[in-house]
């Protein structure tokens, strides 16, 4: 039983959209990874939490989960700020497994809280102005992944003009190149470090309200958008914005075909195990140097 | 061990107490297993139900399928669970992927494994059949079974001795502390952490069937992620190396999980792990060592007391 | 003095992206001796050591240790073949105690803990670490003491040839003149062979019987330190500029 070529364009294209929004998720985590060597385990759950967020909001105020990143973005940020102030920096100096260990347990916390308050039922939204579909005869295009993925293309480019362009930019690329010498040349380390977590944690808050104008909250959906950003990581390095898009529409197509012509439950396992070949193979990503 | 043995007379054989007791000993032993790959090797390994998953479901379906007994099953299981160690541990340790993807890799096994089992084993919740007797290790009461995982429990705490004190627990000690500094001083770094592995995981493939039994039921859920995060809470805050500390914390976290769901019922579903989770990130910042310290002095005054001197 | 080669480098090359750290380095190490290797920053000593230990593997050249050819093998094998070495930045086993980390290395040779904690513990005392010092953990110790104890944990693999990488860096003089003192005690009575890498002139003069001197990767001249100092490429290399 071969797929038709519309069912397999249809889940390239979908593919090709949630790879975009996937880029965002990405890209928050790279930052911080980058710049400060340290490993957020619990991003993904920070992405729950903006769905669960994005969920009552939309709800409460009747309206489209993507006007919700209003809010959450710069809420995000702050918290991202908090969290770096009493969780990450009092470990930066401890032993690896300990700064890990910390992330795993923030993420321990984020996801037992969202079970304990909302239960394990997925949770959607119930207006989405953008929640329909344009026929292009060979495939359909559902208006809100293809905002989203818009959108998340042009975050990530104004990211990229951020890092290249200004020198606040100049500021995280070289505290991210060279500790050392960049305080010695003046670089408050410290602020750029407050700056750009919180920054990776506000993209957080901006793919959740991306996501929730088609997608569902659940407490494990954490887990599954942090593995995700990390094979997308592990596959296109760190070299660049380019090499995040890249690998984060591999990852999109991979994850939307498989769940098209295996199944969905065995799409949710398969970028894992894309994880752990690429992690074999090539540890520094099939693009930038890792 | 005597005075764990004495439990079930104290609680007057309640069954509650004796099974709340039976989990508690299972815990310790998984946790301090995790001990040689996490407290001693320092990798953080986050795969537990991954290897207890696949031991023990094993054992307890040759009992179901084939009525081979699990005394074999067990021994199967571990054999099995150290195969899938080895599987997953050789290329990862041989490309020195280690600290964060090591973790990432460990907690992408048991997704593997838990969307595996769906497909496998369907979403169904199997339970166990009341056969009884040594032979299925399997009991109308939890006296026996506690009993034995007592014996186990005592194996693995004494494992945990001789490697702390050979030098296998020097080398692992040292690859915890400086791979490099390590390698430069002839320490075969891949070959240690895999021996580290390969250990963890069959104990956890064997303790697998005892688990299942105390659960009652097996699904495609055994193979838990959360639950692993667990294990490793439970061996950072009792204290990385440490056999009293982990033996410790894995007692008092489960007793605190009791206490919490008796009281809160089903009303709050996860509050206790949430707990743990802020215990986690509290021991990390505030004190890495977690109980270590406390329970160590502790058992050297104990050791003074009962051989008037602490034997080196 | 015995004439046996120890150690044989030929042609060792390696870059990193577009630095070359080693072009074309080919030298010498006797037995018995104490070697100096010296040369301005950059010069490429700590990838030299670093190729000849495995951490790095060469891009080209041959490293052969006591006839046999270790190119590109790895650390711990190296270790075994009788080569160590210690850190330039200090790589101590922070939660283990003092004698545990010697006890560490002197595991390479013996399989009996007991047997190797006496070792260990000789080999502390013999570099001036007193058994008050012992149950410290790696932590707790003052930057003298590292330097100490690192020298007692790759001594006590029982290596035939050490290199010591910028051993003094960071010491005060008196705590250098220690150091010197031990090192040249560490050559006579254990009769171990020594490639000591340095930056501080005094202490690396003092103590060579030979120098050795790099240069943007290339061997530049070598022979016994009073010549090398007065080696006019030596000091253009150093200074800069012509000398007068």
């Amino acid at each position: 039983m071969l797929p038709s070529l519309n069912l397999l364009l249809q889940s390239i294209l979908d593919g090709i959209f949630l790879g975009f929004l996937y880029s965002i998720m990405a890209l928050g985590l790279s930052l911080v990874f980058g710049v400060m060597g340290i490993i957020n385990f619990a991003h993904g759950d920070f992405i729950m939490l903006g769905s669960y967020l994005v969920w009552i909001l939309a709800n409460s105020l009747r309206s489209d989960p993507s006007l919700m990143s209003v809010i959450t973005v710069p809420l995000f940020f702050v918290i991202g700020a908090a969290i770096y102030t009493i969780i990450i920096r009092p470990v930066l100096g401890k032993e690896p497994l300990i700064q890990i260990a910390v992330t795993v347990g923030v993420g321990y916390v984020l996801q037992n809280l969202a079970l304990m308050t909302f239960r394990a039922e997925p949770r959607a939204v119930q207006i989405s102005y953008l929640n329909f579909y344009v026929d292009l005869g060979l495939v359909s295009v559902h208006a809100a992944k293809l905002v989203s993925a818009f959108l998340s293309f042009l975050i990530v480019l104004g990211v990229h003009y951020l890092l290249t362009k200004t020198w606040v930019g100049l500021a995280i690329r070289a505290t991210a190149y060279d500790r050392e010498v960049a305080s010695l040349m003046g670089i408050n380390v410290g602020k750029i470090f407050l700056l750009v977590f919180g920054l990776g944690i506000a993209l957080t808050g901006l793919a959740a309200s991306l996501w929730m104008t088609f997608g569902q909250a659940d407490p494990y959906i954490g887990s599954s958008f942090g593995l995700l950003t990390w094979v997308i990581i592990a596959l296109g390095g760190l070299g660049g914005v380019s090499g995040l898009l890249a690998s984060s529409i591999i990852v999109g197509i991979i994850q939307s075909l498989t769940m098209t012509l295996v199944s969905p439950t065995v799409s949710l396992a398969i970028p894992y195990v894309v994880f752990i070949v690429v992690l074999w193979f090539r540890p520094q990503g099939l693009f930038g140097k890792g | 061990m005597v005075a764990g043995a004495s439990i079930p007379f104290l609680v007057g054989f309640n069954q509650y107490y004796i099974l709340l007791a039976l989990q508690s000993v299972i815990v310790a032993s998984i946790a301090l297993a995790w001990n040689i790959i996490g407290g001693y090797a320092g990798q953080l390994d986050l795969a537990s139900f991954a290897y207890i998953g696949l031991g023990g479901i094993l054992a307890t379906m040759l009992m179901m399928e084939y009525n081979i007994t699990p005394w074999a099953g067990m021994f199967l299981g571990a054999g099995i669970s150290a195969a899938l160690a080895f599987v997953i541990g050789y290329p990862l340790f041989r490309f020195g992927i280690r600290g964060v993807w090591y973790a990432l890799s460990t907690a992408a096994l048991v997704v593997i494994l838990h969307e595996v089992s769906i497909m496998v084993l369907g979403p169904f919740d199997y339970y166990i059949p009341l056969l009884e007797g040594w032979y299925y290790l399997r009991f109308r009461t939890w006296e026996n079974l506690y009993y034995f995982s007592l014996i186990v429990l005592a194996f693995v705490i004494s494992l945990n001795l001789y490697i702390s004190r050979s030098k296998v627990g020097y080398y692992l000690k040292a690859i915890r502390e400086d791979e490099v500094a390590a390698e430069a001083v002839g320490i075969d770094i891949r070959k240690y952490k895999l021996l580290a592995l390969m250990t963890y995981a069959s104990i956890l493939g064997f303790v697998g069937y005892i688990y299942i039994v105390s659960q009652r039921t097996f699904s495609y859920n055994t193979f838990s992620g959360p639950q692993s995060v667990y294990i490793a809470i439970i061996g950072i805050v009792g204290g990385l190396g440490s056999v009293s500390g982990v033996f410790t914390a894995a007692i008092i976290l489960k007793i605190v999980e009791e206490y919490l769901r008796g009281y809160l019922g089903g009303a709050l579903p996860g509050l206790h792990l949430l707990l743990f989770g802020v215990l986690l990130i509290t021991v990390g910042i505030l004190r890495p060592e977690g109980l270590s310290s406390l329970t160590d002095t502790l058992v050297k005054k104990v050791k003074t007391r009962i051989w008037g001197g602490v034997r080196e | 003095m015995s004439d046996a080669v120890l150690l044989e480098v030929i042609n060792l090359s390696k870059r990193f992206g577009g630095i070359i750290a080693l072009n074309n380095v080919s030298m010498r190490i006797t037995k018995g001796e104490i070697l100096g290797i010296i040369g301005p920053n950059g010069a490429g000593k700590t990838t030299f050591v670093n190729c000849v230990t495995g951490i790095y593997k060469p891009d080209s050249g041959r490293v052969i240790f006591l006839g046999e050819d270790i190119t590109g093998k790895q650390p711990h094998f190296i270790a075994l073949k009788g080569i160590a070495r210690t850190w330039q930045k200090i790589r101590p086993f922070y939660n283990m105690t003092v004698i545990e980390a010697v006890t560490a290395g002197a595991l390479l040779r013996t399989k009996d803990v007991l047997k190797a904690r006496k070792e260990a513990a000789e080999i502390l005392e013999f570099v001036g670490i007193p058994r008050s010092k012992f149950e410290v953990l790696g932590k707790n110790i003052a930057l003298i003491e590292h330097k100490l104890v690192d020298l007692a944990r790759a001594i006590a693999t029982k290596p035939k040839l050490l290199f010591l990488d910028e051993v003094v860096a960071g010491l005060r003089p008196h705590e250098v003149d220690v150091i010197a003192d031990v090192v040249k005690k560490v050559n006579r009575e254990m009769g171990i062979t020594l490639g000591v890498i340095e930056h501080v002139m005094r202490f690396v003069m003092n103590i060579s019987d030979r120098i050795v001197v790099l240069h943007e990767g290339r061997l530049l001249t070598q022979g016994r330190p009073a010549e090398v100092a007065r080696d006019p490429l030596v000091v253009e290399a150093y200074l800069g500029t012509k000398p007068v």
